[in-house]
Parts: structure tokens; C-alpha cells; sequence
């Protein structure tokens, strides 16, 4: 109690509350901007809180680190591109919802889900504090494993109608993951010689190319965000909170969910996002007052908003039990304690009791500042949907082409983002699941590293541990599903064309070359991507069996989910820009880089005046 | 009211364009460090960072950038290449890692670059730890049949030092590696998962100390057990002591090979006269440090011993540890 009252007094010190607004603004605008993060933000501050004591330090770094999540929603919702990797599974209902021209209605329900899950998960950090080591040690590698391949369960949520598009998708994106040195043996795996992918290619990259690029192409083609008129951009942001709080069992469940994988270092944030998202589709799968899942119902934005936010209270466990960082932003936290002279562990709970729970107070804090700013200001947000592409596109463009920079520093940052660019438009094209390659791309190391790690550790008994026998049950339970489902409505099938084959093929030749290079690797850095490359090209088969089918007996026409999705050489126009600024960037300079997407879409806009012009 | 705000956030995103600049500025000085952020080197350099600017007269400010990869590896490699950004670029890693890279060199038939040591400030004996409340109380007992020890990749300190104990002593010693750096490697200790773990720890709370691997024959005043005393085979233990010489300084900061020596001897001088301000001193003992420094001449000694091994000998000791 003492402890309690002790931190309290600190906290409510007015230079502390003003650090906590500073860090609250700093992470507003970090989460904001494509592609930068809390790691971005800490990278920042932490020198800043070298020379304030470690209460003010900390109510900086929190503010900050508790609210990337709650703003990386605004270009989520608004542009379809994450603003951090925890707002990709936000994407896939919130921008649907903003095209239909319910913006404010997202946001509100976003930034109402992100307060109440915040506060859910510094609850849950609060109420474990006596048993945060027990808990964390408590947890083995085996268990760990049964977590990662219970993220592939959740497949079927985010495969889109076609569940073979979806597993290639997801070994395609586990495929990539492997490219660097494997965790066991520290030999090169794909690398092609380049000292840049020796640790594998940057996971804010990857995901800003494939989600966001396409996004952008989609905005250039339809001219602007919203499909509808700029007059039904309504949809108020009450109406939001209202749905968020009449979702309350939503919160809870997906609260619960992100405080409690949020504890298990490793797991992150996109993983926690997709089981939040996966267990209300499965819940909601059949729904008459909303939109289907994936176009536009607000439950799959409650979900991921309020795990993420619960998820910062969860991974502080590991990190403040043992000093275990639970990921690449808990490291540089970690580092604060240390540089504040506060070593993560025991003392954590007796001598630094209350700047551990100052902690709480200011995860709590900041939570409700950032909903309060960004509920205020979300339909002034959300009048984004009905710029013009002129504006959105360069102003975009330039956004990921520093926040991509920021991941390395180095050209092979931009090069990466110019091929994974290209690649997100090809799925998007071909109707592959973006959302099923991000899981994969995450899954697969952490599938990888703990199915080694258990085969060296774990004994025949640890198959009796709860993770193990739950895992088995969920399996059965979802296979039943699957089953029943599958028997209730029939195998769908989508209207195919001939250009079908093309990723097809370029997909199973990928698989074989990636089977045939990696022979004359040792069998531990060699089993996972053979094993997923021998999958994918099986799913590719099965694919192209039905496509053969489907083309001798088509299947009634239906509508493309996009009728803009046709091949065009305006599709190119966007990496094309992206390409060019690069090439400024690094030959000339960054200012160089952001002046040649505006010069071009600048002279752009003049051609297009002139045109109109004359017609007219 | 858009326009207004796009035009606002047109001249914010010339100013964050700006602000990447550093990276291509000449008054910054760029610390790399070849481990991820938050871990132990990395936090001394960013407490490097605050305090070196104070005490050389080039640079306004000094930035820290994570580049991991292969235990270091990957940042020795590029610091190496032709095109690494020499004059304003120092390189944090453990000597562990600039030694194995030579030896991997000198393996291939390459003549291994050379650094230009600026200085490295922590020197500690490496040793192995077991959990406070963990059975084994003697250094003969991690020696047996059976015992488990955590390690990150094979290329580790913490796989080598029980590899060269399995290879020269025979044992069935069974090394678990895959962990992702040493936070996780103590908790897998704490949660009974492995028996022992060659690595240094954040926080010695709940481990004890098991013994040290010091050259032969020392002997330490902690009166624990010098380990490499305990490989059995002479010319074993004699690379095993190799070993021992080279993890002994950690955080060392060097310069590419491509810099110039005046600007290395610039930093040196910096270093030498940050050492002794209070201010510095007391940032880095909070943070966990005991202050020990290297100096380059020492450093250029150390590594003298690794860039005239012969391959045979390399051979050897490369058999021994895996």
C-alpha cells in the first residue's frame, strides 16, 4: 500500500504529468507516420530521459510507447496502410469501413477499444504483479511452440474466399521469414551473399510494401479514399464508441487475449492482432446486422485495437520479472532501466516497487489522454477520405519513404520496400491474402526457433502440459468445424481467367528453387523451409488442378471484389514513383527523395489542369 | 482547412526528411553496434553516446544504430568492405566477435582486415552460472555426463566454451542452442530448462557463479574455480585459453580499417579524456558497469595473436569447439 501511495504522489507531480503529455504527443505522431514505431519513438527519447529522473523518465517513454498502437489506427482506417504493424489486422475491416464512408464511426470505435483494452492490460500487469516471475518461468519452450502453431489455426479467418490462396499465401510469407542465418546453426539461408539479409528482411518494410503500396494504387485509380460521396462522410464517432461498448464481451475476450500473449516474449503484436481477429470472425461468422468480416465490420476492429493496446501492460511482465524483453521496443526499455540504475528482475518488485507500479499509473494515463485527443479529433481525421489522390498519394509516398529508412538505414531498407512493393501488388491483383503472408512471415521463424528448442529440451511427459492437451483440443474442435462448415456450404468457386497461372507458376518455380538450394545445408537450417516449400508446392498443385477445372466448366460469372482491379499500366505509376525517389534519395539526398514525389505528382496535377482545360 | 493542413504537413515532412540527414551529416558521429537494441552493449554505447560529443571538438552529437547479425559478424564484415562509412563511423562489439571473424579470415585464406582499436571499456574473466537454487554446487559437477547448457547460435561464446569442454574431456555434454541472446538464455536457466550458461548476465539475483575461464594457472581472488584448468588435454586447454584471451575485453569500439589514423587517434584521445570526467563515470556505473578499460595498444596485442595463427592451428581449435 505505502508502495502505491508513494508512486502515486510521484506521478500526479506536475513535471511528470508533463513528460507524460510529451511522450502521449511523440507517440500520436510516431504511430501516425508508416512505417516508424514505439522502437523509432525510444530511439528518440531515450537520450532525452538520461538527464530527468527515472519517474519523468518514464512517464516520457511510457506516454510514448503506450499509444503507438492507438494512433497507428488513423492511416489504417483512412489509407488502409498501417501506421505500425500492429494496425495491419485493423486494415482489413477499418479501411473498408472508411471507403463506405464510416471513418469516424472506425476511429471512435477504435480509439474506445484501444482505452479500454490499455486499461485492461495495466490492470492485468497490476493484478500479477506478486506472481510475475512464477508466471514467467512457468512457461517453456514447448509452450511457446504450442502458442506459435495455434496461430496457424486462425489461417481460415484471414485466407479470403479462397482457402488454397490463403496457404500459399501463408508459405509464401514463412518462405520469406526463413531468408537470413537460421537460429540453430547460424548458416546462411537464401542471403544470396548480402550482408543486409543476414538478419532476415525488416518486418516494417515488408509489411508497408505489401499493404500499403497496393492501397496507394487502389486511391490513385479510384481518385479518392472514399467510394461514396464526400457528403455521407458521417457515420459519427459517438456512433463508434457506442458500438465499442456495445461489444463490451469483444473487449474483454480480445483484452484478455493481447494481456496474455503479450506476456510471452516473442509472440508480437501482428500475432496477437490475428487471434484476436481469428477468435470473433469464428465467433461472429454468421452475422445479419454487419457487414461480413474483411468488408467492413466493426467487431474486426474492435478486436485488434483493444489486444494491442491490452498487449503493452502483458509484455512488461517478462521484461520487469526477469528482465526478459519480450520484444525490439521492451529491449530499449529495458536499457532505460538500466541507464536509470534499475536492474530488471526481483528488485523490480521490492526496492523499485513504485517505479514499477508508476508504471501502471502512466500505461493507464496515457491510454485515456491519447483516446481523449484522438476521439476529438477523429472527424476532422476523417474528412482524409474525400481528399483528392493529388494530395494523399505524395504525402504518403513520402511518409514510407522515410519511415522505411528508418528500419536499417541502409539502401537495402528502400530496395527491399520497391520489391516487397511489387509483390503486394501482385497478390492484391491476383486476390492473395495479404493478411495470411503477414502471418506466415511471423509465424514461421517463431515455429521454427521453439520446435528446435523443444526437441532439445522437452521430454515425452511435457506432451501432458495444458498448452499441449489445449492446443489438441482447439485442433479437433477447429477441424470439426472446418468439417461441418465445409459440408453446410459447398466449396466456392471464384470466377478464374488464364493469367491465374501466371503467379502460379512463378510461386511453385520460388518453391522448387528454394527446395533444390538449400540440399547442401545441415538438416536443422534446412528442415522448416524445405518442409513449408514441399506445402506450398502441393497447395500450388491442388491450385492449379482446380483452375484447369474451373476453366473447363466456369463457375457463373461474379463481380471482381474490386472492379478497379484490372491490369493497367496506371498500376505502375506508384512503384514507379517510389523507384525514382529512391534512386534521388540516395544519389542525391533524403530532401531530394521527398521533392521528386512531389515534383511528380505536381506536374501531374498541371497536366492533368491543362487537359481539362483544353476540353473544356 | 485540408490545404492548410496539407501544406503542414508537406513542410513536416521536408523537416523529417531533413532530420535523416544526420546519417549523411559529417558533425555526427554514428555508433554501430552489431547487437540489438537494449542489450549490454548496446546500452554502453548509448551511454557512450551522450558523454563523447563533450569531449571532441568534430562532432556536435553522436547517434546510435543497431546493426545484429551473426553474433557481430555481420557489422565486422561491413566494416570491413570498402564501401563501409569510415571517417565518421565507430564500431561496438565484443572482441569475441572481431577475433572469430579473423579466424574465419585466415580459414578461407583471406587476410583478415584490421581494425583501428579506439579502446574497450569493461574487461571481465567470462564464466558459467547455474541457478541460485540449482543442485549443482561445484565446477567438477557441470563437468559430467548429462549436463545441459543454453547457448544462443554455434558461434557463441556460450556454445564454444562447453563445446571445447565435450570435445577435449570426452563428455556427452549436451548444448541446447537457439535462444535469441542471453536475457532468454538465463530465463530458459531459471525455468530449469538447461543446467548451466557460459554467458554474462543482466542481473545475478537468482544465479550463482560457478567458476571462470582465466589464462592457466591464474588463479582469482573470489577463490571460484579457473575452468580452463579443467580441460583435460594439454593442447586443448591451451586453445581453450585462446578463447579466454579473447572474450576478456567486451564493448570494443574500433574504427574501419579505412579511417583515417588521425581521426582514430582523435577518438582515442576523446575516449581517454572522457574516462576520467565524473560526470561519464557516474552515468556508467549506474548503469550496471565496472569501469576497466583497454587501451589500443593492448587491443592491437590481443588480436596480433589471432592474425598470425596458422590455419593449422585454426584447424584445430576450430575441430575442438564444434
Amino acid at each position: 500500500m505505502e508502495a502505491i501511495a508513494i508512486a502515486a504522489v510521484e506521478v500526479l507531480a506536475l513535471e511528470r504529468l508533463l513528460y507524460l503529455v510529451i511522450g502521449v504527443l511523440s507517440g500520436l505522431v510516431i504511430g501516425m507516420i508508416p512505417g516508424i514505431g514505439g522502437i523509432f519513438g525510444l530511439s528518440l527519447l531515450l537520450p532525452l530521459s538520461f538527464t530527468l529522473d527515472p519517474y519523468s523518465a518514464f512517464a516520457l517513454l511510457m506516454g510514448m510507447l503506450a499509444v503507438t498502437t492507438t494512433a497507428d489506427t488513423i492511416p489504417a482506417v483512412l489509407m488502409g496502410i498501417p501506421g505500425t504493424v500492429g494496425a495491419i489486422t485493423t486494415v482489413v475491416d477499418g479501411h473498408p469501413l472508411a471507403k463506405k464512408g464510416h471513418a469516424a464511426r472506425a476511429l471512435g470505435a477504435a480509439y474506445v477499444s484501444s482505452l479500454v483494452g490499455g486499461l485492461f492490460g495495466a490492470a492485468v500487469l497490476a493484478a500479477s504483479l506478486p506472481l510475475l516471475r512464477p508466471i514467467v518461468l512457468a512457461m517453456k519452450s514447448l509452450d511457446y511452440l504450442v502458442v506459435a502453431l495455434a496461430g496457424f489455426l486462425f489461417v481460415s479467418a484471414v485466407s479470403g474466399p479462397s482457402l488454397a490462396k490463403g496457404f500459399m499465401s501463408l508459405s509464401l510469407g514463412m518462405l520469406v521469414a526463413f531468408i537470413g542465418l537460421d537460429p540453430v546453426m547460424g548458416e546462411e539461408r537464401l542471403t544470396g551473399g548480402f550482408l543486409y539479409l543476414w538478419d532476415g528482411l525488416p518486418i516494417s518494410v515488408v509489411f508497408l510494401a505489401v499493404f500499403a503500396i497496393p492501397e496507394l494504387v487502389s486511391i490513385q485509380l479510384r481518385g479518392q479514399i472514399a467510394e461514396t460521396a464526400a457528403t455521407s462522410l458521417g457515420g459519427s464517432r459517438l456512433a463508434g464508441a457506442r458500438d465499442a461498448l456495445r461489444n463490451w464481451p469483444v473487449i474483454l475476450r480480445s483484452s484478455t487475449i493481447g494481456s496474455v500473449l503479450g506476456a510471452m516474449p516473442g509472440v508480437g503484436v501482428t500475432v496477437i492482432d490475428w487471434v484476436a481477429y481469428g477468435v470473433e470472425r469464428r465467433r461472429h461468422a454468421v452475422e445479419d446486422s454487419e457487414p461480413p468480416f474483411g468488408e467492413g465490420n466493426i467487431r474486426g476492429i474492435i478486436a485488434p485495437e483493444s489486444a494491442n493496446n491490452a498487449k503493452e501492460g502483458g509484455s512488461l511482465i517478462p521484461t520487469l520479472a526477469i528482465g526478459l524483453p519480450g520484444s525490439a521496443s521492451m529491449s530499449l526499455l529495458l536499457g532505460a532501466f538500466m541507464i536509470h540504475g534499475m536492474t530488471p528482475g526481483p528488485k523490480m518488485l521490492t526496492e523499485n516497487l513504485p517505479v514499477t507500479i508508476s508504471l501502471i499509473y502512466f500505461i493507464a494515463m496515457a491510454n485515456i489522454l491519447a483516446a481523449g485527443i484522438c476521439l476529438g479529433m477523429s472527424r476532422q481525421l476523417a474528412r482524409i477520405t474525400t481528399a483528392s489522390h493529388a494530395v494523399i498519394l505524395p504525402l504518403t509516398l513520402a511518409l514510407i519513404l522515410i519511415g522505411s529508412f528508418q528500419a536499417s538505414r541502409d539502401i537495402g531498407d528502400h530496395l527491399t520496400l520497391i520489391a516487397f512493393a511489387l509483390l503486394g501488388l501482385a497478390m492484391w491483383h491476383w486476390s492473395y491474402s495479404r493478411p495470411a503472408f503477414s502471418l506466415g512471415f511471423v509465424l514461421g521463424p517463431l515455429v521454427e526457433k521453439y520446435f528446435h528448442l523443444s526437441m532439445q529440451t522437452a521430454e515425452v511427459d511435457d506432451l501432458a502440459r495444458p498448452s499441449v492437451v489445449l492446443f489438441f483440443g482447439f485442433l479437433l474442435v477447429f477441424v470439426a468445424n472446418g468439417i461441418r462448415r465445409g459440408r453446410r456450404t459447398g466449396r466456392s468457386r471464384q470466377a478464374s481467367d488464364r493469367s491465374q497461372f501466371i503467379p502460379l507458376v512463378v510461386f511453385i518455380a520460388a518453391a522448387l528453387f528454394v527446395l533444390g538450394s538449400m540440399n547442401a545445408l545441415p538438416v536443422e537450417a534446412r528442415l522448416f523451409p524445405q518442409i513449408v516449400a514441399l506445402l506450398a508446392i502441393l497447395s500450388g498443385l491442388v491450385l492449379s488442378a482446380r483452375l484447369l477445372r474451373s476453366l473447363d466448366h466456369p463457375a457463373p460469372e461474379r463481380p471482381a471484389p474490386e472492379a478497379i482491379r484490372k491490369p493497367s499500366l496506371r498500376m505502375f505509376l506508384v512503384p514507379g514513383v517510389l523507384t525514382f525517389s529512391v534512386v534521388l534519395f540516395h544519389g542525391v539526398g533524403p530532401v531530394a527523395g521527398v521533392a521528386g514525389i512531389a515534383a511528380i505528382f505536381a506536374m501531374r496535377a498541371i497536366r492533368q489542369r491543362v487537359i481539362s482545360h483544353r476540353e473544356r | 482547412m485540408l490545404e492548410y493542413w496539407t501544406r503542414k504537413v508537406a513542410k513536416a515532412l521536408f523537416i523529417l526528411a531533413a532530420s535523416t540527414a544526420p546519417a549523411f551529416s559529417d558533425s555526427v558521429l554514428t555508433f554501430k553496434v552489431g547487437y540489438g537494441a537494449g542489450g549490454i552493449t548496446d546500452i554502453a554505447a548509448r551511454v557512450i553516446s551522450r558523454h563523447l560529443p563533450n569531449h571532441i571538438e568534430t562532432y556536435d552529437q553522436a547517434v546510435v544504430e543497431n546493426v545484429p547479425g551473426a553474433g557481430g559478424i555481420k557489422l565486422l564484415r561491413l566494416s570491413a568492405s570498402p564501401k563501409a562509412e569510415a571517417q565518421d563511423t565507430a564500431y561496438f562489439l565484443a572482441f569475441q566477435a572481431i577475433s572469430s571473424g579473423a579466424l574465419d579470415d585466415i580459414e578461407n585464406g583471406v587476410t583478415p582486415a584490421r581494425p583501428r582499436f579506439i579502446s574497450a571499456l569493461v574487461s571481465d574473466f567470462p564464466g558459467c552460472w547455474v541457478a541460485a537454487d540449482s543442485p549443482i554446487s561445484t565446477a567438477e559437477q557441470i563437468l559430467q555426463d548429462g549436463v545441459s547448457y543454453g547457448a544462443t547460435g554455434r558461434g557463441s561464446s556460450g556454445y564454444r566454451f562447453p563445446a571445447s569442454f565435450r570435445s577435449a574431456n570426452k563428455l556427452a555434454l549436451d548444448v541446447v542452442t537457439g535462444y535469441s541472446g542471453a536475457a532468454e538464455t538465463f530465463a530458459a536457466l531459471e525455468r530449469g530448462e538447461v543446467d548451466v550458461v557460459c554467458l554474462p548476465p543482466l542481473d545475478t539475483t537468482n544465479l550463482r557463479r560457478i567458476g571462470y575461464f582465466g589464462p592457466i594457472g591464474h588463479t582469482d581472488e573470489s577463490g571460484l574455480p579457473n575452468l580452463t584448468d579443467l580441460v583435460a588435454d594439454d593442447e586443448a586447454r591451451a586453445l581453450t585459453e585462446l578463447f579466454v584471451f579473447q572474450a576478456m575485453p567486451v564493448f570494443v569500439m574500433f574504427m574501419s580499417e579505412h579511417a583515417s589514423e588521425q581521426a582514430a587517434e582523435a577518438l582515442r584521445a576523446a575516449i581517454a579524456n572522457m574516462i576520467e570526467d565524473t560526470a561519464f563515470i557516474s552515468d556508467f556505473e549506474r548503469a550496471g558497469y565496472v569501469l576497466n578499460p583497454t587501451s589500443a595498444q593492448e587491443l592491437d596485442r590481443l588480436y596480433e595473436k589471432f592474425a598470425a595463427m596458422s590455419p593449422e592451428t585454426i584447424e584445430r581449435l576450430m575441430h575442438l569447439i564444434e
